[in-house]
């Protein structure tokens, strides 16, 4: 029986890589002190699972690339405010956190439809390694993504952030300001909504 | 964790957390214990796996398929930190430019050292001048206080000008302005002022 999370997150942690003894929130110490590498550590660190969160959420890669930016804007901008000690999950839950709030902030300035609709042509349009291996890899990347976009909103959230962010799922209920029931009845439904709507497809 | 296995209220949140690994020690072995004790439970849990595959798979699937470039993490990074540092960093303040100074030409200092020494003398000469105009005063008569000038029929009058005229003597009064007039007239002298002094000193 598995019991460990098998998150993409799990090879991006938001915590300190094996030999690099930094945690998140030391750099964030350093940064708050004038160390701009710090900060630059800070966001290669998060970078491929908050972009990737951030593309599942709203289906665009040029879309999330403006939202990462201006998460990590405002995070640098508040990050006075930030105490390590009093935020489950830590400087990542946080991160995660303000990039949820952009996400949704977007979809209420501008209708989920277009975006997403958007974002399907922008990423239709990316780089393929082949021609064949374009056609074959976009047909399998737009069932998925189709699939993901029929998932209901509040379902998609935890199940990306479970799945990009690794944080556990108490941190993930703080995080939505939910119940844990609430975020574990959203995350199973929206795994058994998946699994359902691929099959069909 | 210890409590959240109390807040659970159904099977698939309880499994859930136990795939997830995020119930204590203790919890992990009473699920444990329960799976194998109840065959409807372990086969719940076996379809939840397969759904957490097929999810995670799909993802990981559509990530391979969409790779992110290193260089964008790089830039990224550099855009944000970049932002960072420009809106801690103060504004330039604007400096004064140096065209709006006013110049003036070197000789300009030494004409207005000039221009305040002829303003200062001017302004001594102003408070020095008199006010009333000047009136030539000519020293009293000598005649009238010289007792051998004077006519046989009058009587020398020592006159002091500082002694006031007592008002009931008009007759010296008379007899002095007439000595004066007759002094006047011997002198050669028809100067007009001479009899001035003496009027002015009897008001």
């Amino acid at each position: 029986m598995g019991t460990a999370s098998t998150g993409a997150a799990a090879n991006n942690s938001g915590s300190a890589a094996p030999g690099d003894p930094a945690t998140d929130e030391a750099l964030v110490e350093r940064l708050r002190a004038g160390a701009t590498q710090a900060g630059e550590e800070l966001v290669r660190r998060h970078y491929q699972p908050l972009m990737r969160y951030l593309q599942r959420l709203t289906g665009s890669g040029h879309l999330a690339e403006e939202l990462h930016q201006q998460a990590w804007l405002s995070a640098l901008e508040h990050l006075d405010r930030f105490d390590g000690g009093s935020v489950a999950g830590g400087f990542k839950a946080w991160l995660f956190r303000i990039a949820t709030n952009k996400a949704n902030d977007h979809w209420r300035s501008s209708g989920r439809e277009r975006s997403a609709k958007n974002g399907m042509r922008l990423i239709a349009d990316e780089s393929w390694p082949t021609a064949e291996g374009r056609l074959e890899n976009a047909e399998q990347a737009e069932k998925i993504r189709r699939a993901i976009d029929q998932l209901p909103e509040s379902q998609k959230q935890v199940l990306m952030l479970r799945y990009y962010s690794n944080l556990k799922f108490v941190e993930i209920a703080q995080m939505l300001g939910c119940p844990l029931n609430t975020a574990l009845g959203r995350m199973h439904k929206a795994m058994l909504k998946l699994k359902e709507l691929m099959e069909i497809e | 964790m210890p409590g959240d296995f109390e807040q659970l209220h159904d099977q698939e949140s309880v499994l859930l957390m136990y795939l997830a690994g995020e119930l204590s020690d203790e919890e992990q072995a009473r699920v444990h214990q329960m799976l194998e004790a109840d065959v409807e439970l372990k086969r719940l849990m076996e379809r939840m796996e397969q759904s957490r595959a097929t999810a995670y798979g799909a993802l990981a699937a559509l990530d391979a398929a969409e790779p992110l470039s290193p260089a964008a993490a790089e830039a990224g990074a550099r855009l944000v930190i970049r932002s960072r540092l420009d809106a801690r960093r103060p504004l330039p303040q604007p400096t004064a430019a140096p065209a709006e100074r006013l110049r003036l030409g070197w000789w300009v200092y030494p004409v207005a050292v000039a221009a305040m020494v002829l303003i200062a003398f001017l302004a001594w000469l102003g408070n020095h001048t008199p006010s009333t105009p000047m009136v030539k005063l000519t020293p009293p008569p000598k005649a009238v206080n010289d007792p051998g000038v004077h006519t046989p029929d009058e009587v020398p009058v020592a006159v002091d000008p500082f002694v006031p005229i007592a008002p009931d003597a008009p007759e010296a009064s008379k007899s002095l302005n007439d000595a004066a007039a007759q002094l006047a007239s011997l002198s050669g002298s028809a100067d007009d002022e001479i009899a001035s002094p003496w009027v002015d000193m009897r008001r």
